[in-house]
Formats: structure tokens, C-alpha cells, sequence
């Protein structure tokens, strides 16, 4: 009968272990599996305190319990048994926090980097910036409007893809000076185990040694408003060859996106770019059937800004407005994109001003 | 003599949070403010330099 209570629980608990996990991730970083030993370690020794205090405890209870005739004991001190209790969790304290400092130590040494990167929050969305190579990307979610509103099936990664990873290569030190533009978010990627706050006008700084090439996911661990759900942190990390290709390749596209402001476009050709933009950096706020949150986000349908002047529109997109939260994109995007989203804008949601911009006439 | 051996004693149990009614009763009616305060100066000092240690010691673990 034992054996059948046995084998069906072990029949239970291992497809649901599969299927979830209760404890920390392992990771895949030397750190992060440093962390986790520390982390069982303590784990342990607070069982095997637990197991002791609430044994005898329990034991007490059973043993002397009322029904038996056990009388309590009436007395006020007994100094060498509170001697006892203070100084063994004391000396257990000490003992863990030797170790759990060397973990500490290791993960505050952002020294001898191979890579640094900046690393910004923003509302909602993360920024990049190679130190030592001229990069410098955004990187928004890319789970689509239908997903997250129900209207499509959802997929695996949902909310945990964006547009732009960030890469990085496989067993280099890479060290991350993490701040913040706007409030405070905070950069976490579970598989390398060291979380970290993005604060305006401080910077953190964490690191990570990944061994094995491979996607990380990761989210933004600080509410930070509205979409805070909606900012992922991916992390790509690439064998070193395809690294650099990646590097050369990044070079090269910011040498034609320089190119691509001078060149001319079409009416159509910018609003069909702009829909794009307006869906990855607006619809967040505005909304994606242009109507925005009375109260909170204006409208684009009838706008005084989309439907008013030309520079006074540009304006706003490139510089924000303070004391809103409408944020300065500039530096979010391109001459392209301001110009495509600007003349979407002025295109789309029932306006119909008919004119649009070059992205050459974009001031930034 | 005596009298700084009791206010030392009194002040690492109280360092421990852990002391005896009756010896509390004696320092608290026999004893000189001016003692415990010494005592409670070079104490702290001790647990500051114990504290100091500790922290060396578990730098010396790391390295």
C-alpha cells in the first residue's frame, strides 16, 4: 500500500516539476551558479535550524502536553541558556556571511572588462551604447498590438521579444553602466542572476560572463508605469567570429541609414514606414486606432499638433514636451523614422493635411 | 578593581541583550555612572575592533 502512495506521488511530482520550477535558476554564468550554491548553502542551513527549533518544539508540545499531567515551570531567568541562544546564532551568522562576502566581493568586480555597455531605461523601452564601438540602438518590444489585446494567438515568447537585442560575446567579461532617462527601472536577466536598478542620474554597474552562445530573456523588474510590462530585455550572445560580424554589420547599417536622410521619399513610402514607427514608439501611449486615453494621452484624430503646423509638429516629436509624458525622440529615432511618422500622423486616423516631410528637412 | 570587573561584566552582557535581574538590581544601585560609561567607551571600541576583524577575516576567505 505504501509502495502504490509512493509510486503515484512520484508519478505526479515529475511531470509537474517539468513543468515549473519553485527555486532560483542555476543560470549560465560562473556568478550565477556561485549565487545559487550560496543560495542553497544558506538554503540548508536554514532547514537544518528549522528542523531542530520546531522538532523540539513540536516534540515539547507532544511530550509534556496537558492531558499527560505535565505542570508548567514558573521561573523568570536562566542566563546561561540565553547566553546560549544569543551567542550559536551569532557565531552561525558570522560563519554565513564569509562566504555570502565573497559572493559579494565577485559580483562588484566590474574590473578588466572586455565589453562595456551603457545601458538606459526609458519609458518603455531599453537603450545600448557600445563604449568602445560607435553603437548605439534602441531596443523596443516587438510582440505585437493583435497579442496583446487578444485579437491574435499568442506566442512563446510573448512579451519576452523585442526588436533589437542586445548582443554580446560568448566567455568575455561584459561590464553594464546601467542608468535610467526618465524613472527608476531596473535590467534583469534571470539566466545571469544579478539584477540591477536603472536610476536617473546614477550609474550601476553589473557584469556577466556568459559560457554558453544562446537567447536570454529578461524584464524590466521596477514599475515604471503604464507598459511596464511591455520593455523585455533580450540578450543574444554570439560565438566571438559572429560577434564581430555583428559588429561590422551594425557599422555598416548606420553608415547606410546616414545615407538613407539625404535621399528622397514618397508620400506613400513614408506613411507606410511611419504606420511602423507609429505602432513601435506611439501607439504605446496615443493608441493604435490613433484615439490616445482621454485624460491621460491625447488623440492623433484631429489633433491641433497633427492637423497645425508642420515645424510646431516635428517640434514636439523631436524635442517632447516638458512636463508631460511626452518624451523627447530624438535620440529614439531617425531622420527616416520622424519624418515617415510625422507625415503618417498627419495621414492616418482621419486627418488628411495631405502634406508630408523629407527626412533631410528633419532638424534634430 | 572590583568595582570595573562588575561594570565590565555588566556592560558585555548587555552587549549580549542577556543579564540577570538580580545583577541588573546591583548595577543599577551600586554602581557609578562615570565606570559603566568608561567601560561602555572601551566596549564598543573592542566590538568596533572585533567587527573590523571579522570583515579582514572574511577579505582574507575571498582573496
Amino acid at each position: 500500500m505504501t509502495k502504490a502512495i509512493t509510486l503515484a506521488i512520484s508519478l505526479i511530482a515529475i511531470p509537474a516539476s517539468a513543468d515549473w520550477q519553485i527555486n532560483m535558476n542555476e543560470g549560465v554564468t560562473a556568478l550565477s551558479r556561485e549565487i545559487f550554491d550560496l543560495h542553497m548553502l544558506i538554503f540548508w542551513i536554514c532547514v537544518v535550524i528549522g528542523v531542530a527549533v520546531f522538532g523540539v518544539m513540536f516534540y515539547s508540545i507532544f511530550k509534556f502536553r496537558k492531558s499527560k499531567g505535565a505542570v508548567s515551570e514558573h521561573w523568570h531567568e536562566n542566563t546561561t541558556v540565553e547566553v546560549v541562544w544569543t551567542v550559536i546564532p551569532s557565531i552561525i551568522l558570522i560563519a554565513m556571511a564569509i562566504p555570502a562576502t565573497a559572493t559579494l566581493m565577485d559580483m562588484y568586480d566590474t574590473s578588466e572588462a572586455d565589453v562595456e555597455i551603457q545601458v538606459t531605461g526609458y519609458q518603455w523601452k531599453w537603450r545600448y551604447q557600445y563604449l568602445d564601438e560607435d553603437i548605439d540602438f534602441f531596443s523596443n518590444l516587438a510582440t505585437s498590438r493583435e497579442e496583446i489585446t487578444n485579437e491574435a494567438a499568442k506566442n512563446p515568447n510573448y512579451l519576452l521579444e523585442v526588436d533589437n537585442p542586445l548582443v554580446i560575446p560568448v566567455n568575455k567579461k561584459v561590464r553594464f553602466l546601467i542608468t535610467s532617462n526618465d524613472v527608476i527601472h531596473s535590467w534583469w536577466v534571470p539566466n545571469f542572476a544579478v539584477k540591477k536598478d536603472a536610476i536617473p542620474g546614477f550609474v550601476n554597474e553589473s557584469w556577466v560572463k556568459v559560457e554558453e552562445p544562446g537567447v536570454y530573456r529578461g524584464q524590466c523588474t521596477e514599475l515604471c508605469g503604464k507598459e511596464h510590462g511591455f520593455m523585455p530585455v533580450v540578450v543574444e550572445v554570439k560565438a566571438e567570429a559572429d560577434y564581430e560580424q555583428w559588429v561590422a554589420d551594425q557599422k555598416a547599417m548606420k553608415l547606410a541609414m546616414a545615407g538613407e536622410a539625404s535621399k528622397e521619399f514618397s508620400m506613400d513610402e513614408l506613411i507606410a514606414q511611419g504606420e511602423g514607427v507609429y505602432n513601435m514608439s506611439c501607439a504605446g501611449c496615443h493608441q493604435p486606432n490613433g484615439q490616445g486615453i482621454p485624460g491621460a494621452f491625447p488623440a492623433i484624430t484631429g489633433s491641433t499638433i497633427a492637423t497645425g503646423e508642420m515645424d510646431k509638429h516635428i517640434d514636439i516629436i523631436v524635442n517632447g514636451k516638458s512636463g508631460t509624458a511626452m518624451q523627447a525622440f530624438k535620440e529614439q529615432l531617425s531622420a527616416v523614422d520622424i519624418a515617415a511618422v510625422v507625415t503618417y500622423q498627419r495621414n492616418a486616423f482621419g486627418n488628411s493635411m495631405g502634406d508630408f516631410i523629407q527626412p533631410s528637412a528633419i532638424q534634430k | 578593581m572590583r568595582e570595573w570587573i562588575r561594570a565590565f561584566v555588566g556592560v558585555f552582557f548587555a552587549f549580549l541583550g542577556v543579564q540577570s535581574e538580580a545583577d541588573r538590581r546591583y548595577d543599577f544601585e551600586k554602581g557609578r555612572f562615570s565606570v559603566f560609561a568608561v567601560a561602555g567607551l572601551i566596549l564598543t571600541f573592542v566590538f568596533l575592533s572585533i567587527v573590523y576583524g571579522l570583515v579582514q577575516l572574511a577579505l582574507i576567505y575571498v582573496q
